[in-house]
């Protein structure tokens, strides 16, 4: 709705057009305001009053500091009108229909406006079908009336399914297949109100107050734009009246603000900055902490903008009391008005707002704007800050990239969004909060022993993604946030340096300085790794944590199979509340066709086969309990110390762990994978046991059909005394085929056709017959190993 | 109602309920912001969001001027975390 009222202000400039959709969202807020108050009986100048004091409300006004999806309100109570409407009007279909197009309007201007104005409707039901024919006549009469009342709600009901459900439906499809992480309710505690701040301004209010309760406040409230639920005494005081004069009129609106400040309170009830708890045990819960637990409103991290839709109620209720007094005192009329208007005036009046000037855009935007390709640019620094917080963060400092975009038209990597991805999608090995230091080179990710640097190969991942520039700005002293001096400007240029080395910009002025970017040959990268950390800040400081499913990138200038060694220091439940001595640990590479597991202690190295493709390349480690089922939480994932990632490609370390298979192509690879036992046999004529099923890893650089061939040298028979017998059925699958069924004798080589896809497949072969261990059948052997059969002379061609 | 009384009553109704309480929450807006107004073209009002929040007026003007899609395109290469409508200008 915003970006609507901003449209006509355009040819003025981006700040004529935020300037100008925020005063227009403002002034229809009062307006809308208006017209519910007008539609309960309210006199215009009565009306106008409970205008002002939704317009005045203290969470309004923190609005135009930042939150302009705050600013325009109107939507709430013009689903409310229209849905009071629905419930007592004669023809209720066409109010049905304006209660979605209010709450569509809401939903345009953002998600939670939506709840709101939904949640006031089902309260304002709620109210409705309890009272009956006290509150709703001429509709309802006694329980006929009640069911009459049920048959407007579904109809409204419908009316909303129809015309927001399609686009609710879109958005959680959209925000689902994002990778936006979107449940953020465990935030809302620091963003919950104190009980206290109902009752006394904190931090606006100067005529009456000047300011005398912040100190107060400060030492225990929340965010100060999120707890702003002050609800006005004169507005108070005038509900109060209205209960006493008007009670039928306004209990619907007294119900609505008691039921909104009490989702608006939070998880839990907090006092004096303390949450309250029932003797020894824990606060407790809420209705904001159920309501948030339904299915898609974890998305809900600010209790206090309930009183957004609470203060229509106040406002409602207010109105009448002073429509009630002028009624009652007519001569006095004049004075009454005046006194509940200063009053609201006094008690809400702000201090002034703030203002920001647009930075300059460097001359470079202004070229490329004319420059009709699809293309990205890197804007650097990251962040200004080292430290991490409010101004500094990479998020909220990567808002200013989206000025320049407004300039250049070009992709840029990054946003400003509450809700983030978590990892970044294509640069979070620097792109991220975690990222503390503005030296290259990583110690605890390793090529080979060697530290390698986390931005190796970085060129080759924005020419991949299409990023034709590397845009780093010079810090100004008039920048509201990045200063010269700064950790940014310093991380930006050993970012530049490591990058582009000698390389010479291809633009640079008083703003930016701009690196052109050129796409090196796979074959030519330098293998590296380097770790994919979460965006949002985990708050550690030495150390790093994998968080499983931990991610890492990868680049290789070939295919081959490496060997990834891990070494853990600390094995811990993700929310740190468990500490496992040892865990196990799954590796996932080659597209998700190598997946191989191990044990994992802690200092102690663990050694995993993984598989690589040419390019960029992303293996992801996950650490869960060695027992799952003792560690009382199915699928547990946990999180783990690095000491040290070490990707070791070096001939002969594979061999020690997995095992090469001959193949006929010069650019296929294959390996033994999951099932294998080790070598046996002489020299010359090498054979292994497996489990059923055992893997088989192939690369192929292209789609193609291929043959695999081996000779059994023995095959598990179920009915043979010793396990062992002449004759069996080989199932041989692949993710391209279905499984090809084998008779299979010892002795006789077999071969069978295979059909794999570009880069990593994963091919299983298993005996129809199973496993068996021979000191099961003959335990004088006592070989506690599970067999199902031995192979020799397997190969690929 | 005959028509002519129809009309004087709507437009009674779109002046005192429409026009005249519209001017005065105008009013009462750019009073709030009276200091403020002299850089209405130049300077944002407000601080912090606000960077993001011209940002996305923007991305809503170029899809109402059809040059950008309303929604992101998930096939997106050039991600980018821009609130409402998220860079569109992807490969």
């Amino acid at each position: 709705m915003s970006g609507l009222f901003a449209l006509p202000f355009w040819p003025w400039g981006p700040a004529a057009a935020y300037n100008g959709a925020l005063i227009i969202g403002f002034t229809l807020t009062g307006w809308c305001m208006y017209l519910l108050a007008r539609t309960l009986g309210c006199n215009r100048w009565v009306a106008g009053f409970a205008g002002l004091v939704y317009t005045l409300t203290p969470m309004h006004l923190m609005a135009v500091n930042s939150h302009l999806t705050k600013v325009f309100l109107g939507a709430i109570p013009l689903s409310l009108l229209a849905f009071r409407y629905t419930l007592i009007r004669r023809s209720p279909a066409p109010w049905a229909l304006a209660t979605a197009l209010a709450l569509l309007a809401a939903l345009l201007q953002s998600a939670e406006q939506w709840v709101y104005g939904l949640v006031g409707c089902g309260l304002m039901a709620v109210y409705a079908l309890a009272l009956g024919a006290k509150w709703t006549a001429p509709v309802a009469a006694g329980d006929g009336g009640r069911l009459a009342l049920l048959r407007r709600m579904v109809l409204a009901a419908g009316a909303i399914l129809l015309i927001t459900g399609p686009l609710i439906l879109f958005i959680v499809y959209d925000t689902r297949n994002a990778g936006i992480e979107v449940g953020v309710v465990a935030e809302a505690t620091q963003h919950q109100p104190d009980l206290l701040q109902f009752l006394a301004p904190y931090r606006f209010g100067w005529p009456f107050y000047g300011g005398r309760f912040d100190d107060w406040f400060d030492s225990f409230a929340g965010t100060k734009h999120e707890t702003a639920v002050f609800l006005g005494w004169t507005a108070v005081a005038l509900a109060l009246v209205s209960l006493a004069f008007v009670r039928r009129q306004v209990g619907v609106w007294l119900f609505l603000l008691l039921m909104s400040s009490v989702l608006a309170l939070g998880p839990t009830l907090r006092i004096g900055g303390t949450s309250v708890s029932l003797g020894d045990a824990p606060p407790f819960s809420m209705p904001f902490a159920w309501l948030t637990s339904l299915p898609g409103l974890d998305f809900m991290r600010t209790p206090g903008r309930f009183m957004l839709l609470g203060m229509v109620g106040l406002a409602a209720a207010s109105a009448l009391g002073l429509g009630a007094l002028l009624r009652r005192w007519p001569r006095a009329a004049w004075a009454v008005g005046a006194i509940a208007v200063l009053g609201v005036l006094g008690e809400t009046w702000p201090t002034q707002f703030p203002q920001l000037a647009i930075p300059p855009t460097p001359v470079f935007y202004r070229q490329i704007a004319a420059d009709p390709e699809i293309y990205g640019v890197l804007d650097l620094p990251m962040r200004p800050s080292q430290a991490v917080d409010y101004a500094s963060s990479h998020i909220t400092f990567s808002s200013y990239a989206q000025l320049d975009q407004m300039v250049h038209g070009k992709g840029i990597a990054g946003g400003y969004v509450s809700r983030t991805y978590d990892p970044h999608p294509i640069f979070a090995r620097f792109i991220s909060e975690n990222n503390l230091n503005a030296e290259p080179i990583q110690q605890d990710m390793r090529v080979n022993g060697e530290p390698v640097s986390r931005y190796a190969n970085l060129e080759f991942d924005l020419a991949q993604n299409n990023y034709r520039y590397v845009v780093v700005h010079k810090p100004q002293v008039d920048h509201p946030v990045y200063q010269p001096g700064s950790w940014g400007e310093e991380a930006a240029r050993a970012l530049v340096a490591d990058v582009f080395k000698d390389r010479a910009p291809v633009a640079d002025d008083a703003l930016a300085t701009v690196y052109a970017v050129t796409e090196p040959v796979t074959a030519t990268l330098q293998t590296s790794i380097a770790l994919l950390e979460l965006s949002t800040n985990q708050g550690w400081t030495d150390d790093r944590w994998g968080v499983s499913p931990a991610t890492f990138q990868v680049h290789a200038a070939q295919p081959q199979m490496a060997v990834l060694e891990l070494t853990a220091n600390s094995i811990m439940a993700r929310d740190f509340s468990d500490y496992f001595e040892y865990a196990t640990v799954t590796a996932e590479s080659g597209g998700g066709a190598v997946v191989t597991r191990a044990p994992i202690g802690l200092n102690e190295p663990v050694r995993l086969p993984v598989a690589l493709v040419a390019g960029s390349q992303v293996i992801t480690l996950t650490v869960t309990p060695a027992d799952p089922s003792a560690s009382g939480v199915p699928d547990q994932l946990l999180r783990f110390a690095i000491t040290s990632v070490d990707l070791r490609t070096q001939p002969g370390e594979i061999e020690d762990i997995a095992g090469m298979l001959p193949v006929a192509g010069a650019e296929q690879i294959a390996a033994f994978g999951t099932g294998w036992y080790p070598p046996e046999g002489e020299e010359s004529r090498r054979w292994r046991w497996a489990t059923t099923p055992a893997a088989l890893w192939i690369y192929s650089p292209e789609a193609a059909p291929l043959t695999i061939s081996g000779t059994p040298l023995a095959l598990h028979v179920a009915e043979s005394p010793d396990g062992k017998g002449q004759n069996g059925v080989l199932r041989i699958a692949s993710s391209d085929q279905s499984p090809v069924e084998l008779p299979v004798t010892i002795g006789s080589r077999w071969q069978a056709p295979i059909s794999v896809h570009s880069g990593w497949n994963l091919v299983t072969l298993a005996l129809d017959a199973g496993n068996f261990r021979p000191v099961d059948v003959q335990p004088e052997t006592g070989d506690g190993r599970v067999l199902s059969f031995a192979l020799a002379d397997l190969a690929i061609q | 109602m005959s028509d002519a009384r129809r009309r004087r009553k709507w437009l009674h109704y779109f002046l005192l309920d429409g026009l005249a309480p519209l001017a005065a929450f105008l009013a009462l807006t750019l009073l709030l912001l009276a200091p403020l107004l002299p850089d209405f073209t130049t300077k944002l009002i407000g601080t912090g969001d606000v960077t993001a929040n011209v940002s996305d007026l923007w991305h809503a003007r170029e899809a109402v001027l059809g040059r950008e899609p309303w929604f992101s395109p998930r096939d997106s290469t050039i991600q980018t975390e821009s609130r409402c409508l998220p860079t569109p200008k992807a490969r």
